[in-house]
């Protein structure tokens, strides 16, 4: 082997090196963009999904029970009652205490298939498939009660509001407004039985 | 400013003197030599004195250096200044005895003398004591950093033969005097300079963080043995005493935060736990690994040296310090990179292989290896 070959032996060997250190960084490149991939999708304090991946994961379920006659998507809107009043009181990292065992509540409450999601603030929102809407009110008044009776002492309450694909329509906007304001007759309820305490 | 540069390859010492002396101008102001390792260096400043007389001069041990277009080997180069201006003069400061007990009041005697003259040309010809000066001007380089010191130095450290992977002991000479374990600084005043760093070298590669290191050695890079990456390097090529050599194709760039290279450094030899470079590094700096071949340092010249000559025009002189490394890559075109740089600079050249350079590169004044520094000189006249 004279230096010539030699010399080109070290550049084949150098590309070899090369190529070896590209592929890895390649993976780390897919690693950390999955990784990015994962916090864009999730709600850092509660760990449920975040309001973007909710409303991509309502407009694939929208597309598909428009596909699949006869299937049903239920929506639901919860918002707390009286949160504010523990951020004010017992300051936020209370609150975020509360925010976090609400969620814990909510994924213990539904199915792992259910779509769980911190929609914003203290509001949340679940989106149910092939369950029919009797069972999912009994399933949100057991949630009700505990965390009636978890949040006790802080006065906590959930309201909720629900609505139906396709009953009440197939516009997604259309479906959350209906679900908040369902939510907001429930939480004026709550105000009035609570004033007539 | 008047610059001739001759040279002799008379064996003996005093002979090479008096052919060189022959052939140098009359009067002229100041003189620079590089006197071949094979001459005795203890003869040297009473030969100069005896043909030459007392005479204001440096000189420096190198195996070879450059004559304008022509490397000489095994001999005497003479590089004679004669100013036009009675305002060029010419200051030096010369240390001897450098070692790392010394390091930090060396640094305050530098930094004193370079006060003022930020202006000036700054000159540094080095020998390598056992690695003392690299780590020296490294430091000196930070501290310039930090302190926001603008002034420039530019030179190389003297290239003496390799016996057993060790350099042999280079000397200085200073005005009769042999400068043992030391460098020296020249100071040219009333001069306009520019300088220009060529490399060469692929811009692409693989990029390491160095995770262990001592000074010269790295033990770890991305948290693995080093010593992996050689041996890749080598791998299938049979032994050879040529490979220690062959590992100079593969530089390292230390590269800075915007991926600029700041220094090249070149691998001078390998064990199972470290690799030896020739040029400090320290932990956590990153290295770009990249190849370099003669066509494309020789295009890397070419383009510097028009870009110089057309940044800074009419040029009286030009140094060239480049690393021996490249007279080895460079192969057949040795002569043409310093024949190149005196075409088109259209100016007398002086220099030597060096085994580390000396210069700004990227607004940080380090050590590099494989790198060719070309300083274009003017003396200013007065109308």
């Amino acid at each position: 082997m004279n230096f010539k070959d030699r010399k080109l032996k070290l550049f084949l060997n150098y590309i070899e090196e090369l190529t070896e250190q590209y592929d890895e960084l390649l993976n780390q490149k897919k690693e950390l963009l999955a990784e990015l991939e994962k916090k864009a999708m999730y709600d850092p304090l509660t760990g449920l999904f975040n309001r973007h991946a909710l409303i991509e994961f309502l407009v694939k379920e929208i597309e598909r029970i428009k596909r699949e006659r006869g299937e049903k998507l239920i929506v639901i809107f919860l918002d707390l009652d009286n949160f504010k009043k523990v951020n004010d009181i017992y300051g936020h990292k209370k609150g975020d205490e509360v925010l976090k065992e609400v969620a814990n509540l909510l994924k213990t409450h539904f199915r792992k298939y259910d779509i769980v999601a911190r929609f914003g603030g203290d509001e949340f929102m679940v989106i149910v498939r092939n369950r029919n809407k009797g069972e999912i009110e009994n399933v949100l008044r057991k949630l009700q009660e505990r965390i009636e009776e978890i949040f006790k002492n802080f006065e906590i309450s959930v309201s909720y509001g629900i609505a139906v694909a396709p009953d009440d329509g197939t516009d997604i906007d259309k479906l959350i407004t209906l679900a908040d304001r369902r939510m907001y007759k429930m939480k004026e309820k709550h105000k009035t039985k609570k004033l007539d305490k | 400013m008047d610059t001739v540069i001759v040279s002799s390859q008379n064996p003996i010492l005093r002979f090479a003197v008096k052919e060189v002396k022959e052939k140098a101008p009359k009067g002229f102001d100041f003189a620079l030599f590089s006197i071949s390792p094979n001459y005795p260096y203890q003869d040297v400043p009473a030969t100069i004195r005896k043909e030459f007389g007392s005479i204001n001069y440096v000189g420096f041990s190198s195996n070879s250096a450059f004559e304008n277009i022509r490397v000489v080997n095994d001999g005497i180069v003479g590089c004679f200044f004669k100013f036009s201006s009675p305002k060029t003069k010419v200051s030096t400061y010369v240390r001897d005895n450098v070692s790392r007990d010394n390091r930090e009041d060396i640094k305050r005697e530098i930094e004193e003398f370079l006060t003022g003259k930020e202006e000036k040309l700054n000159i540094v010809i080095a020998d390598f004591i056992d690695g003392e000066f690299p780590i020296l001007l490294e430091d000196l380089g930070k501290e310039f950093q930090k302190k926001g010191i603008k002034t420039s130095l530019i030179g190389g450290i003297i290239a003496t033969p390799m016996r057993d992977n060790r350099r042999q002991k280079g000397f200085l000479f200073h005005n009769g005097s042999v400068i043992e374990n030391g460098f020296v600084i020249i100071s040219f005043s009333n001069l306009d300079f520019q300088f220009r760093v060529s490399s060469g070298i692929f811009k692409k590669g693989p990029v390491y963080t160095v995770t262990k290191t001592d000074t010269f050695k790295i033990y770890e890079l991305n948290g693995k043995p080093a010593s992996y990456l050689p041996r890749k390097l080598l791998k299938d090529i049979e032994p050879s005493n040529d490979n220690k050599t062959l590992l100079w194709y593969t530089p390292f760039g230390i590269i800075n935060e915007e991926n600029e290279i700041e220094a090249l450094r070149v691998i001078r030899s390998f064990t199972d736990d470290y690799i030896e470079l020739w040029g400090p590094v320290k932990k956590g700096e990153r290295l770009k690994l990249s190849i370099v071949l003669s066509t494309e340092m020789i295009k890397d010249t070419e383009k510097t040296a028009e870009n110089l000559k057309n940044s800074f025009g009419m040029v009286d002189f030009s140094f060239n310090f480049s690393c021996i490394a490249r007279e080895k890559i460079l192969e057949d075109f040795e002569n043409e990179e310093i024949e190149l740089y005196c075409r088109l600079l259209n100016a007398p050249l002086f220099g030597f292989y060096t085994h580390g350079e000396v210069a700004k590169r990227n607004g940080k004044l380090r050590i590099h290896n494989l790198t060719s520094t070309i300083v274009a000189v003017r003396e200013r006249y007065e109308l």
